[in-house]
């Protein structure tokens, strides 16, 4: 298989639902090898359809969906090298939490020994062996999204859907499993979808947004957040319209507007022989006229404001579909 | 045919996991509490009475012969065939008038151990209802909790549901075995009539009779289990699905009475072959379980072909 190929390839994915809900309308996006890419979208947009005809769960009206050029329908060819921690999928009660992560490694093709071995070490990894001869059903809402983290991660996958790995958990156990996706990551293909906008901002290179089915933004983050065009500057104090209309007077600015109380944003047009080092420069020096001191400058928007922007939403809808 | 090949090293790893914790999960548990209470209270209800009614005859010879008398053998079987032979012709609807007499009759009462053969004829009558009770939660549960999706991602659709059908198999068999060898040891602890090894063979025989009998409901109830997501609904289905036709059979029947011959509508479900399962004619026997396979597998195609193509 060609290395330059993209490790998830959605080809026209439609998903309707009974009759009349449409839940994918005509998805098309590859998610490169290597990425972490994050996957956003409005309550019912359809990011968790798309996980699971990604994983077969669902039959796909129409369309395709192809992992390391395999397609999702011949999952068994898959087997060992993908896998997903499903939104909300629960383990069997009364099995023991080992014997449910060996049974995993058996149908991955592991042996016993290895089973066992890998079951016990992937569970150390997300802070449970003292628990493994409990049964699911005796875990804790945190214990058990870190155990279906350990078993997304069992093995050696070389792609791994997460759904809302963080949601419903208190923040410890939320930075916990954060931490631990990043080091997982470091040598696979993940693709994550999350509620926390800061989060995906922070730790992932690539992003679609998703919203009513559509997908209406695909790219590398610095691309979606525009990172070329656009700087934002946060001051001590509250930005005035002075302040703006002196800045729109730089050179190669194309437009100055308030993003926060203390914050601006810049949209920069470089002119030729402008470096962006010369805009922001002079941004600064009239600033400074004004008697207004910056204390943080950002390339590109808040991943939050990109998304509300795309989305036409008021933030109060980002959830998990 | 099913689009998708079988894993048997899958279906293998998930029956043998499926088998050792169905007795943990609830549905398994209320199938061996259930079966182990209804057949010894069955066994209970039809040896006590029994027991009770030998001792009696007992007593009588004594009296008439002033002499302490003990029946055995023969005469005890004899007693037993005589207890026993008007409750199976009317268990198995047979037509003795006329002095005439039935061959699966003769061969239950006559040829066979008659108490276990009475047993065994309760036995069957509770089989597709108990198997129910076993068989109502092969996936549905896991389609509801979605708990399939983490084995999903590691297998293919036909092996699970292979898988849970022969765990559930492999556990209803089990545990009918167990209830019919503490019988066969009850019976044989409790009346002088037959030889362990007539009553064991017989027993055995009644077992895998038990099976086939089984086996239609048990699929059944996996065609159910997969195209519903409520275990308690499936549970409703499958026990609605297996007494409505029972009793609307009866019913027309009873309606119809002499004057128009219904006698077919028996053989419309697996139900109204069972008795053959236990006759003496080798093809009665052969016909009854092919009709049992026959209806096992058109419930398992269809068992599969909806599973392969659900969401889940």
């Amino acid at each position: 298989m060609h290395n330059g190929s993209p490790a998830v390839s959605v080809k026209g994915l439609t998903k309707v639902f009974g009759r009349r809900v449409t839940a994918l309308d005509n998805v098309s996006f590859d998610v490169p090898r290597a990425s972490l890419f994050g996957l956003l979208g409005p309550n019912g947009a359809g990011k968790t359809t798309l996980f699971s005809v990604a994983a077969n769960f669902l039959q796909a009206t129409a369309g395709e969906v192809f992992v390391l050029g395999i397609n999702v329908k011949e999952i068994s060819r898959l087997r060992g090298k993908f896998s997903m921690l499903p939104q909300d999928a629960l383990f069997e009660r009364n099995v023991p939490v080992i014997e449910q992560m060996i049974t995993f490694c058996l149908l991955n093709g592991q042996t016993r020994d290895e089973a066992t071995q890998s079951a016990a070490a992937a569970l150390e990894i997300v802070g449970l062996k003292e628990a493994m001869d409990r049964a699911a059903g005796a875990l804790s809402h945190g214990m058990t999204k870190r155990l279906a983290l350990a078993q997304a991660f069992l093995g050696t996958p070389e792609v791994v859907l997460l759904d809302e790995p963080t949601s419903g958990l208190d923040p410890q156990n939320a930075a916990n499993i954060r931490k631990i996706i990043k080091k997982m990551s470091a040598t696979r293909t993940v693709v994550i979808s999350s509620h926390n906008l800061h989060e995906i901002q922070e730790i992932c290179s690539h992003c679609a947004i998703l919203d009513k089915g559509k997908i209406v933004a695909c790219g590398p983050m610095s691309e979606i957040l525009g990172a070329e065009e656009t700087v934002q500057i946060t001051y001590s104090k509250e930005i005035t319209v002075e302040l703006i209309e002196r800045v729109c007077t730089a050179k190669s600015v194309a437009l100055a507007d308030q993003s926060a109380a203390r914050q601006l944003r810049l949209q920069i047009d470089l002119a030729d022989g402008t470096t962006r080092d010369d805009v922001i420069g002079e941004v600064l020096r009239l600033s400074a006229e004004l008697g207004f001191v910056p204390r943080t400058i950002s390339e590109g928007s808040r991943l939050e404001d990109r998304f509300l922007e795309i989305t036409g939403g008021t933030g109060d809808s980002l959830g998990s579909t | 045919m099913l689009g998708q090949p079988i894993q048997w090293s899958h279906v293998v790893i998930l029956a043998k996991t499926y088998f050792r914790y169905a007795i943990r999960g609830g549905s398994g548990l209320i199938f061996l509490l259930a079966f182990l209470m209804v057949g010894l209270t069955a066994a209970g209800f039809l040896i006590d009475p029994l027991k009770g009614q030998i001792k009696r005859t007992q007593e009588d010879v004594a009296k008439k012969s002033n002499n302490k008398v003990e029946i055995k053998d023969k005469e005890m079987l004899e007693q037993v065939a005589k207890i026993a032979r008007p409750a199976v012709v009317w268990w198995v609807g047979a037509d003795e008038s006329k002095g005439k007499t039935d061959p699966l009759v003769e061969h239950l009462v006559v040829e066979r151990p008659p108490i276990l053969s009475a047993y065994l004829l309760i036995l069957y009558t509770l089989i597709p209802f108990i198997t129910c009770l076993g068989a109502f939660n092969q996936l549905s549960g896991d389609i509801g909790t979605k708990g399939l999706r983490y084995l999903l991602l590691r297998t293919e659709r036909i092996n699970v549901i292979v898988a849970r059908f022969l765990g559930t198999l492999l556990f209803s068999a089990a545990v009918t075995l167990s209830v019919i060898l503490i019988v066969v040891v009850y019976i044989a602890i409790s009346f002088d009539t037959d030889s362990f090894a007539a009553l064991l063979a017989w027993g055995l025989r009644g077992w895998l009779g038990a099976m086939l009998l089984a086996l239609p409901y048990m699929c059944m109830c996996t065609l159910l289990s997969a195209m519903l997501d409520a275990p308690i609904g499936t549970l409703f289905l499958c026990l609605l699905a297996t007494a409505f036709p029972i009793i609307v059979i009866k019913i027309a029947k009873s309606a119809a009475g002499s004057a128009i011959d219904l006698a077919w509508l028996d053989r419309v479900t697996p139900w109204g072959w069972m008795y053959d399962l236990l006759h003496p004619s080798f093809a009665k026997v052969a016909a009854s379980s092919g009709i049992m396979l026959a209806f096992s597998f058109v419930f398992a195609f269809l068992a599969v072909k909806w599973f392969l193509r659900r969401d889940l």
